[in-house]
């Protein structure tokens, strides 16, 4: 688990989301953490017409036809795009996004990898889905507050 | 890149591409040949196959020298079968087919079968099996075309089939040795072709743009919302009637001309299942004529009604046709405002319609369609093989994702298309609905192992046109204190009534641990994921605590046929395959000795021609002595003679001296 941590650290440094577009793909956990902005390798000010064409560029980049090789793993990239786009692309789900994103990450979420963006595909860890569960549950608490 | 693709070809080289048609009245082939789809002609040349097959006494036929022996053989004939795929027989849509049905459809195991007369002997098939039969021909065609064993093969499935139909076609495909054919949607089959002749050309390529597509086929009907931007082609929304097609506009007339043989003629042939076979294919043959003429006959000549019809047909004006089809004009343009509503996309915003299949040659059918968007005015795209589209753009989608394709400018055009489908029909899960329903994040239950479905309500997981492959995970609990066990059921449909939809399978997860929370239940998260190519549905249940977690996944096939089952169909489809080239090959021989029998008197009598006037040479020559190359001459001459005239096995053959 230290030694997967350890990886996942070294490769956020070397690769950057945005320059993932020329063959080297970043790994699936990380992937997996990315943004929808990130995902969508869009600014965060995105249009609604740079996010359509955002979209196409991505598709056709991780849809499972065109990835042959590992259809599985594409699958999972592949709805996470989907899933970008559909917030993204409503202006209600954006906002709530964006407020959601603004809200600083609280102390528990250090210990939890994968929570900060809602909706994210729970990890193979009991542990993560605890945390994840119980940090979802402080999110609405304070915001209720 | 460039030399990991030279060396992927070499791997692969030898793979074809094809795509296989599988239609409601006609099958297709074609095969990816020098960066196109190539369509595969059948023994006598036409590009499309009828779906008859033709049992007898003899050996089968299938195709158009099936529907051309079935007026003779009209009772060992099956034809349109794809019409009961995953259908029970009690289903009102096969009873519907086995009235019209001039051939025995049985019960069995509670499904359609088509009972036969083949070799002397009452046999049963499943339509599973006539359809692995002409699949299995297809295959034959293009491995002979093609000269290649190696096929990757693309099959299509109409829109809006259901999971029962889907595993119907992907078993047929299995059972005719076709393993792990790619499924695609007709619609996105379409798009396929549509997207790669425009990237060919680049005046129709006119940037992006949102068209609807309309296909309909013999028997399934289809609008599709697309937008279109280069190569890549997203599915909006598909509606789709799988009950609609131009049948039943054959249908109408059939209906009508019968109405009026009864009034005018006092001839009732309404129960008289061949002669109403023979009508629909001379109503087809009007109809077909009308979508170019105002008037057109229905021949009633070969219907062997002459003893009692002294009328040798039937005008049809295109107002009274029309006018019979009003009600399925009126179907077709609800499908299309359907896709539009379910898409979000306005009128205005469709740029061009695209027709498909060949129904949509009756111009009532186009009219309608653009009748539908009221003031704006889209463009109408007929191509020019609208009949052939979906054969063609299957089997660019096989080649694209095959790597068959050798030069590396087609390979760059294909790897720059995409079609991102949608499914076609809701997926729900059966649960115990929260009392608590005012409040948003109410988590329904999940019933335990024995719960009676009547307390169970479906709720839905994934919307139809959701965008596939897709993944979606929901988190339920358990319905009591202490419940260790979960009952997890899912469906294909969204209806409340959970018989009105199709069971995907179920499956229970034990051992759930008390929830540490004191007054709280277990926290179940169910997870569903659609490949949308009709192929898999995999639903996966966990749980998990201090104690430890449970994760069961299931892959959903419902109604697959089983494995000994499609063993035994597989074999007997093989069986009749060998016994229909035995019997070819015998045909052949006996065909070839009649053949030189009749010949024979001329052949003898030329031989012996020759060899008078062999003899007459030496005896003209006395006792002069013949040089050498005189009677070389001679003996050729008789021995080349001998060999024309007579069958290869009998010719004399000169000894060496």
């Amino acid at each position: 688990m230290d030694f997967e941590h350890n990886r996942k650290d070294t490769a956020k440094d070397s690769i950057r989301p945005n320059g993932s577009a020329k063959g080297l793909k970043i790994p699936l956990m990380d992937f997996e953490k990315l943004s929808y902005y990130e995902v969508l390798e869009v600014p965060e000010d995105a249009t609604a017409d740079d996010l359509k064409k955002a979209h196409r560029r991505k598709a056709l980049e991780h849809h499972p036809d065109k990835n042959l090789d590992d259809t599985d793993e594409a699958k999972v990239r592949f709805s996470k795009v989907q899933e970008a786009y559909e917030t993204l692309s409503d202006p209600n789900l954006r906002a709530d996004y964006d407020s959601e994103r603004a809200i600083p990450p609280a102390p528990a979420d250090s210990s939890c990898p994968g929570s900060e963006a809602h909706n994210v595909s729970p990890s193979e860890d009991p542990t993560d889905k605890w945390c994840v569960l119980l940090n979802t549950l402080l999110r609405v608490f304070r915001q209720e507050l | 890149m460039q030399g990991e693709r030279e060396e992927r070809e070499t791997v692969d080289k030898n793979v074809v591409a094809i795509g296989i048609d599988i239609g409601t009245r006609y099958c297709r082939v074609a095969v990816w040949q020098n960066s196109h789809p190539v369509i595969v002609p059948d023994e006598e040349g036409n590009r499309a196959m009828h779906n008859y097959v033709s049992f007898g006494s003899d050996a089968r036929l299938i195709g158009s020298g099936a529907k051309a022996r079935q007026a003779v053989n009209t009772r060992n004939t099956a034809y349109g079968v794809k019409r009961l795929l995953g259908r029970n027989y009690r289903d009102p849509h096969s009873q519907e087919f086995i009235k019209m049905a001039p051939f025995t459809l049985i019960s069995k195991g509670g499904y359609p079968h088509v009972q036969v007369e083949h070799l002397g002997k009452q046999e049963v098939f499943a339509p599973e099996e006539i359809i692995a039969m002409q699949l299995s021909k297809l295959k034959n065609m293009a491995q002979t075309f093609a000269q290649s064993d190696n096929l990757r093969v693309a099959v299509s499935i109409p829109a809006g089939f259901s999971a029962l139909q889907r595993q119907a076609i992907s078993d047929a495909c299995e059972i005719a040795g076709l393993p792990d054919p790619l499924l695609i949607h007709e619609p996105a089959a379409a798009a396929m072709y549509y997207t790669f002749y425009s990237t060919e050309n680049p005046q129709t390529s006119a940037g992006e743009k949102t068209i609807l597509l309309v296909d309909i086929g013999a028997g399934t009907t289809s609008a599709t919302v697309m937008s279109i931007d280069d190569g890549v082609v997203e599915t909006l929304a598909v509606a789709s009637n799988v009950q609609l097609g131009g049948d039943d506009l054959d249908h109408l007339l059939v209906k009508y001309v019968v109405a009026e043989l009864k009034t005018t003629h006092g001839v009732d042939i309404g129960g008289e299942a061949s002669v109403l076979s023979r009508l629909s294919s001379a109503c087809e043959r009007a109809k077909r004529a009308l979508s170019s003429a105002q008037t057109a006959p229905v021949n009633l000549e070969g219907l062997g009604l002459s003893e009692r019809v002294q009328l040798p047909y039937l005008v049809i004006k295109r107002d009274q046709f029309d006018a019979l089809c009003s009600e399925l004009y009126a179907a077709i343009s609800k499908l299309v405002r359907d896709a539009m509503t379910q898409s979000g996309v306005r009128k205005t915003d469709i740029r061009e319609v695209l027709l498909i299949g060949g129904a949509t040659r009756t111009p009532g059918v186009a009219a309608s369609i653009l009748n539908s968007f009221e003031d704006s005015s889209p463009t109408l795209v007929k191509v020019r093989n609208l009949d052939e589209a979906v054969v063609y753009g299957l089997t660019i989608y096989s080649a694209a994702l095959s790597k068959a394709e050798k030069s590396a400018e087609a390979q760059k055009v294909l790897d720059e298309m995409v079609v991102v489908d949608v499914i076609h029909h809701p997926i729900s899960i059966a649960v115990i609905p929260n009392p608590d329903s005012s409040s948003e994040d109410a988590i329904d239950y999940l019933p335990p192992d024995g719960a009676s479905p009547h307390e169970c309500v479906l709720k839905t997981i994934m919307e139809r046109n959701r965008v596939s492959p897709t993944r979606e995970c929901r988190v339920f609990s358990t319905a009591i204190d202490d419940q260790t066990t979960v009952h997890i059921q899912i469906y294909e449909g969204a209806d409340d009534d959970p018989d009105n939809n199709i069971s995907l399978g179920y499956f229970e997860l034990h051992g759930i641990p008390k929830s540490p929370f004191l007054g709280q239940l277990s926290k179940v998260e169910v997870c569903v994921e659609a490949d949308g190519r009709g192929r898999t549905v995999f639903a996966t249940a966990s749980h998990n605590s201090e104690q430890g977690n449970a994760t069961r996944t299931v892959s959903l096939h419902p109604g697959k046929l089983a494995h000994d089952t499609k063993r035994e169909m597989s074999r007997r489809v093989e069986m009749f395959d060998k016994h229909d080239r035995i019997h070819e090959a015998q045909t052949l021989r006996r065909n070839n000795l009649e053949g030189y029998c009749y010949n024979a008197p001329g052949s003898i009598e030329e031989l012996k021609r020759g060899v008078d006037r062999c003899l007459r040479r030496l005896d003209d020559t006395g006792l002069m002595p013949l040089s050498d190359e005189e009677l070389a001459l001679q003996e050729e001459l008789l021995v080349a003679l001998a060999k024309r005239v007579l069958p290869p096995g009998y010719a004399i053959v000169r000894q060496p001296a």
